[in-house]
């Protein structure tokens, strides 16, 4: 399953818990140790673009929210299917890593 | 506000008002967040890189939100019109949540057009009901599911006797064969017919039974549905093993599927036997597709049928039939060269009755439907008959198809915009799919519902069957499979084609609003393609149903010679046990005389066997005075009964020499016999018949000839004059014998009025059946009406959707013709000319298609020549009728459409691009 790389990052801040859109920006920002900007408009959009596919979902029930959270701001949450997708994408980035490191490993012994 | 935050919030503009209301405010807390995240730096090109980044951010983003809130729009606006615009989306979300669209949207199409759906349902039911049907009526004829344990071992084993070459054995030859055939045969096992008679309250039940040998389960190798089977234990003393097993459906008919059943006792023929078991709902019977009331063990045989011969003895009763299991490593060849050594031994202790063209005969028992006799009849009217409904199917299929061709150009407009805003063709053909799908499987639910009522209905019609076979159709899970299966296949196959041309992508016509362009001035466009072929199918078939329907009149033209009065029937069985000859003689002639005096009743007589019985033709060997029997042969075999004095006027059978039977011919006087016309044409051509004398072989009694009766029907309609003999029944007795009764107004209440006579008179007669001579006839009559009736009705219903084709067809092409026949008609042409032409177009289709058909029908009929009577494969009738009828029909269904033309307002129609 091709993800875009901006999907990926999103759905995978969102599986630490629900967050609003800023903080969303500030994991992806932790996780990506800075290397992946994602511009607001980028950001927004891809959280419609989610919502649409039901891999993410607005938080309506005020005792799922984080307590910290204000009124204000709009929760989203992985959904079930999200977190499936999430899954799946990693395991495919797992055997990506793996196979990139015994390559380069390999490379290293003469 | 910040000159940054300023710029962002223009920036933000570019970006639809709805997306900016919904995320504008976050977006710009983003902005402030990461603004001050860069601020640390301040580094002017880092922060010119920033601004650059936000810039395009934005504008990379507009296109695609102006695409999502388009289709929102549409959404909310096609939810409101109630039709939705396809759902785009396409290896978005899960299958199935794509699919539950499609299929959303597609009920909600069919709700818009309710017209269309429902001629689509229609015909898809008509078509799949009609092939579920069909199917399961000859199912269990073409698929043979052998419920016994290793059926590949089982053989059948037959008696040829030339001119029947699988019949039965008589249970001695059976004897014989099981004695001789040990080295080739493990196990082998035989059953015969019985009737009994079961007296519930004022009912009188007439059954139809088997007896079988003990060995006969065993060698089948199969259990009870409850209970035990009947086993080796029963077969021990003749008339000591009061047992019976109850046949499936008698079990579920008369009681209920109670299994307490086991121990009760079951009486028939005013005898008890004690229910051991129940057949299981898959047996076969020992003729496969008769299914009997009861099973009991042969050595109950003369109690059971209380005739006055030994069915167990007697080498003459063929009724046995009997299977045998190969012992492992034996050849079918090996069994077969001890069964004709056997035959041998046969032909030498038995001359009499094994003459030389008499042989056995080995059939494996997986190649055999009811008998190879039958089954060479069997197999070509099954295959003809769902060939039949094919043929509806193929049209209701082609019908649809070509709908949705004519819908799918309709909306080629609507695919063609999806297509250039980026809809891959793989989702429209699959939601252009799903839509023929849904259709289908809701025609297919619809034609099942219409197969199981139609099923039901044929069986409550109580149609005349032989004997006392009841007739239980139902539909079966293979029938239900290929209804699903055909619905499938439809949706499948006329869906994509359709489909598929619908999405071809050459967008440009179709955005212009061209639609004119397709089909305009193409005369074999597909659709006009599958509406010949429609007609061209209608063609064929209204001509079987018509070769049918003449067969069917000329077989009921034809005279059988008997019966032609109102008359009854009552087969009655004489107990042996309790009468002998002389007091059976005694009573059937009190009963005879009292059932005379009924006022219901014009005259009665007697009959050995009634003439055209399927169930039964009993012959004789004779010698014939004056004439040498034929080369090889000992004797000349004829068709013999009995009758008595009565029977000739009852049955309306005129003595044209001589005399009838009469008081003179006592049991002890000189035998004599009544021969028919064409015997005497036959053997004493130009001759007197009156007494000259045959004599039966091998009994050697002499029977001279008193009288001459007119020659009937014997076997069959269609048969040529077929010699006949009658014996007199006060000197050849029967203890199985058909009483005839002629009835002074209708059959029914005299039939009704004799039955009550006789209980009355005689409670332990036994009435195998009673029925009139209209049923007896319609018996024989049964397949040709059923054929006729099954060709009309399906011909019927091809030509209503070959009508129906042609009426969208026509339709289609008057709307696509508007403009132009507008133009026309604005500049002076007679509307008149307009619609003509539009006819025109339209027959032309048909003119080719039914040309097709005629010649298709041509040869066609040639192959069906078999199953015609009296009429020829070019019956002119038929060939002169069809075609008209269906030009005429076919000039209606294009001419009511194509009359919209000339009504349409010249004016409207060119405004209305």
């Amino acid at each position: 399953m091709a993800l875009k790389r901006h999907w990926y990052h999103i759905l995978l801040a969102l599986a630490e818990g629900p967050a609003h859109g800023v903080e969303i920006r500030r994991r992806v920002a932790r996780h990506t140790q800075g290397s992946l900007e994602l511009y607001p408009a980028m950001l927004y959009g891809s959280l419609e673009d989610l919502k649409e596919r039901a891999w993410i979902a607005e938080v309506a029930d005020r005792a799922a929210r984080p307590p910290d959270a204000s009124d204000r701001s709009r929760f989203l949450a992985l959904t079930p299917a999200g977190r499936a997708i999430l899954a799946a994408a990693t395991e495919q980035f797992g055997h990506v890593i793996q196979i990139a490191q015994s390559l380069l490993a390999g490379e290293g012994s003469p | 506000m910040s000159l940054g935050a300023k710029y962002y919030c223009l920036l933000l503009r570019l970006l639809p008002r709805e997306f900016r209301e919904a995320h504008g405010a976050d977006m710009l807390a983003a902005f402030e967040q990461m603004r001050q995240e860069h601020r640390s730096g301040a580094d002017p090109l880092a922060l010119g890189r920033f601004y650059l980044g936000l810039t395009l951010d934005v504008v990379r983003r507009v296109g695609p939100e102006r695409e999502r809130l388009r289709r929102h729009r549409q959404g909310r606006a096609d939810a409101r019109r109630g039709s939705p615009g396809m759902p785009l989306a396409g290896g978005t979300g899960t299958g199935l949540e794509t699919w539950l669209a499609d299929v959303r949207y597609t009920l909600r199409r069919m709700a818009r057009s309710p017209g269309f759906t429902a001629i689509a349902l229609l015909s898809l039911a008509v078509g799949i009901g009609a092939n579920a049907a069909t199917f399961a009526l000859v199912e269990p004829l073409l698929f043979l599911d052998l419920p016994y344990g290793a059926p590949e071992e089982m053989v059948e084993v037959y008696l040829d006797i030339g001119a029947f070459p699988s019949g039965a054995l008589s249970y001695p030859d059976y004897v014989d064969v099981r004695e001789g055939s040990g080295g080739v045969f493990v196990d082998m096992g035989t059953g015969a017919y019985t009737f009994g008679q079961r007296v519930r309250g004022d009912q009188v039940q007439s059954l139809l039974g088997e007896m079988v040998s003990g060995s006969y389960f065993p060698t089948l190798r199969m259990g009870a549905a409850l209970g035990r089977t009947i086993l080796p234990e029963d077969h021990i003393s003749p008339g000591a093993h009061w047992v019976v097993m109850l046949g499936y459906g008698y079990w579920q008919r008369e009681y209920g599927e109670d299994p307490d059943v086991l121990g009760e006792t079951l009486v028939i023929n005013g005898q008890g036997y004690t229910i051991v078991g129940v057949a299981p709902a898959d047996y076969p019977g020992i003729v496969r597709g008769v299914p009997v009331d009861f099973i009991v063990p042969v050595s109950m045989a003369a109690e059971i049928m209380p005739l006055q011969t030994d069915r167990v003895s007697d080498r003459g009763d063929q009724g046995f039939f009997t299977k045998a299991r190969l012992r492992p490593g034996v050849s079918l060849e090996q069994a077969k060269l001890t069964l004709a050594g056997i035959g041998a031994d046969l032909e030498e202790t038995y001359p009499d009755i094994w003459n030389g063209s008499i042989h056995f005969r080995l059939v494996p028992t997986a190649d055999v439907i009811m008998n190879p006799v039958m089954d060479r009849l069997i197999l070509p009217a099954s295959v003809l008959a769902l060939a039949l409904v094919g043929i509806v199917l193929l049209i209701t299929c082609s019908n649809l198809a070509s709908f949705l061709l004519a819908r799918g150009t309709d909306r080629r407009k609507e695919i063609a915009v999806r297509l250039a805003l980026g809809a891959s063709r793989g989702d429209l053909v699959r939601q252009l799919l799903a839509e023929t799908t849904v259709l289908a499987l809701a025609g297919g639910a619809l034609g099942l519902g219409a197969a199981v009522w139609l099923l039901g209905f044929l069986t409550r019609l109580n149609l005349p069957m032989p004997g006392s076979v009841r007739l239980t159709l139902a539909m079966t899970g293979r029938a239900y499979l290929v209804g699903l299966v055909a619905a499938m296949a439809t949706a499948l196959v006329f869906g994509l084609v359709p489909a598929l041309r619908s999405t071809r992508p050459d967008l440009v016509p179709a955005l212009k609003d061209d639609g004119a362009t397709e089909g305009r001035r193409r005369r074999f466009s597909p659709r006009n393609t599958l509406v010949a072929g429609q007609v061209a199918a209608s063609f064929v078939l209204l001509v079987f149903a018509g070769l049918l329907v003449r067969s069917l009149q000329a077989r009921e033209k034809v005279d059988p010679g008997f019966g032609n009065e109102p008359t009854g029937l009552l087969t009655v069985l004489v107990p042996f046990s309790q009468y002998d000859p002389e007091a059976g003689r005694a009573v059937l002639r009190e009963y005879l005389d009292r059932a005379g005096r009924l006022p219901e009743v014009e005259a009665v007589g007697l009959t050995g066997n009634v003439h055209l019985n399927t169930t039964n033709f009993s012959g004789v060997g004779l010698e014939v005075e004056g004439v040498d029997p034929p080369q090889g042969q000992k004797a000349w075999q004829s068709d013999q009964t009995q009758a008595d004095p009565g029977f000739f006027r009852a049955a309306g059978i005129p003595i044209l020499r001589g005399r009838s039977f009469d008081d003179r011919d006592v049991p002890v006087g000189e035998a004599v016999a009544i021969v028919n016309q064409a015997f005497a044409e036959r053997f004493w051509p130009g001759e007197d018949p009156v007494s000259k004398t045959v004599r039966t072989v091998p009994q050697g009694r002499q029977l001279r000839v008193v009288g001459v009766s007119r020659t009937t029907k014997v076997r069959s309609l269609g048969e040529g004059p077929r010699p006949f003999i009658y014996t007199a029944y006060s000197q050849d007795y029967s203890a199985l014998v058909t009483v005839v009764i002629r009835a002074r107004g209708d059959a029914e209440p005299a039939l009704q009025a004799a039955l009550r006579t006789l209980r009355e008179m005689g409670p332990e007669i036994i009435v195998v059946e009673s029925r009139t001579m209209e049923r007896h006839l319609g018996v024989l009559l049964l397949p040709a009406r059923a054929g006729a009736l099954l060709a009309t009705l399906v011909a019927v219903v091809a030509l209503v959707l070959a009508s129906m084709g042609l009426f969208g067809a026509v339709s289609y092409a008057a709307a696509q013709r508007s403009r132009e026949a507008g133009i026309r008609i604005a500049l002076g042409a007679a509307p008149g000319s307009v619609v003509a032409q539009v006819v025109r177009e339209g027959m032309t289709m048909v003119v080719v298609g039914a040309g097709v058909g005629l010649l298709l029908a041509l040869g066609g009929a040639q192959l069906f020549r078999a199953l015609l009577f009296g009429v020829g494969a070019l019956d002119p009738v038929t060939f002169v009728g069809v075609p008209v009828l269906l030009l005429g029909v076919a000039l209606a269904a294009a001419w009511v459409p194509a009359r919209r033309v000339s009504r349409l307002d010249p004016a409207k129609v060119l405004k209305a691009d």
